[in-house]
């Protein structure tokens, strides 16, 4: 099995950020170098993950100025579905292993989220 | 990209034992490269032919000139835990001394003295050990060497010092220098990485894309682990 590429690993980590709020929709990206140093990877595995983002449309370049966090709302709203899609994904690979039925899930779910 | 380091066939036996056995790569210019292996394997030998400093059997070429061990060049430098440094001086006085043969980039020198907490006008030989590699670190990625070889730079800084240490490894690559790195901390350099090439048993065993390691195993260690588990 292919192993998930670190450079995809820090594009989800970006995108969580946008959905926190930490990196807020239509504000500036901070560089590659800086971007580097803070993750402590090689820049050219934040130059991939830029690339990754910007061909999902999520961060876009204006020459001359530097590279942006989109302001599309419907572009959030997809990433906030497939991180949640991924994130569930995991969930249910984890409880798989404790034999529950469907209906004992969403009722442990049920009660937690009370 | 373009080659700036190109190793031939090293070879080296001290005493009827062989410790390197026609070891060949080459290094795209502005790459980290990771040098692994276990203890004895050889790393620090091949490093030190690299930079010029040991004789030995087979070719080393920098920025397409070959090493001559008669000559002293100034586009590759050596840095290792061992090395003498003068413990009369302080930092600032060695970066001049280093200034006589090296261009010195001292805006480089005082923000690392900063954020590593190094007093420049010091004497050297008053700093800890931990502070005495950091100062030479400082002192030599701040020369306009084009190929830095860093032997165990990690090995008595602490680990809040380590974070900026990989700053200034990034900062350097940025700056157009390419690095070879040897460490025990496998987990924490090889996000950086660019290649990683193991040593085993004085023989070259893989030289990889970091990228490549990424796609079998969750990380470089552990890849090293299923490889070489049971020997």
């Amino acid at each position: 099995m292919k192993k998930k590429l670190l450079f995809i690993t820090i594009a989800e980590t970006l995108m969580e950020a946008i959905i926190s709020g930490e990196l807020t929709s239509g504000s500036q990206v901070d560089s590659v170098r800086d971007m580097a140093v803070k993750y402590k990877v090689n820049p050219k595995t934040i130059q991939k993950a830029f690339e990754y983002l910007e061909s999902k449309q999520i961060f876009f370049t204006k020459p001359g100025e530097g590279r942006f966090v989109t302001e599309d709302e419907t572009k959030l709203q997809s990433i906030k579905a497939m991180l949640i899609d991924e994130q569930i994904d995991e969930f249910i690979s984890v409880v798989s292993k404790y034999d529950l039925s469907t209906d004992e899930l969403i009722e442990i779910l049920k009660q937690k989220l009370n | 990209m373009k080659n700036l380091l190109q190793v031939q066939d090293v070879y080296q036996q001290i005493r009827g034992r062989v410790i390197l056995d026609k070891i060949s790569f080459d290094v795209a210019s502005e790459e980290i490269v990771g040098l692994f292996g276990p203890n004895g394997a050889g790393k620090s030998t091949l490093l030190r032919k690299i930079a010029n400093t040991e004789q030995m059997i087979g070719n080393v070429v920098i920025n397409g000139i070959p090493n001559d061990f008669t000559k002293f060049r100034t586009d590759v430098i050596l840095v290792t835990g061992d090395i003498e440094i003068p413990r009369l001086m302080t930092l600032r006085n060695y970066c001049k001394l280093l200034s006589t043969s090296f261009e010195i980039d001292n805006n480089f020198v005082e923000e690392y003295c900063q954020k590593l907490e190094i007093d420049i006008d010091a004497r050297l030989g008053s700093l800890s050990k931990g502070n005495k590699e950091m100062a030479q670190l400082i002192a030599c990625l701040a020369t306009n060497s084009k190929l830095v070889l860093l032997d165990e730079p990690f090995s008595a800084i602490d680990i809040y010092k380590r974070d900026v240490i990989l700053e200034m490894i990034i900062d350097s690559k940025l700056s157009g220098k390419t690095i070879i790195i040897t460490t025990h901390l496998i987990d924490e350099i090889s996000p950086i990485l660019d290649k990683v090439a193991y040593i085993h048993d004085t023989k070259l065993e893989f030289y990889l894309d970091s990228e490549e390691i990424q796609e079998q195993s969750d990380s470089v260690a552990s890849y090293l682990k299923e490889r070489f588990k049971g020997e």
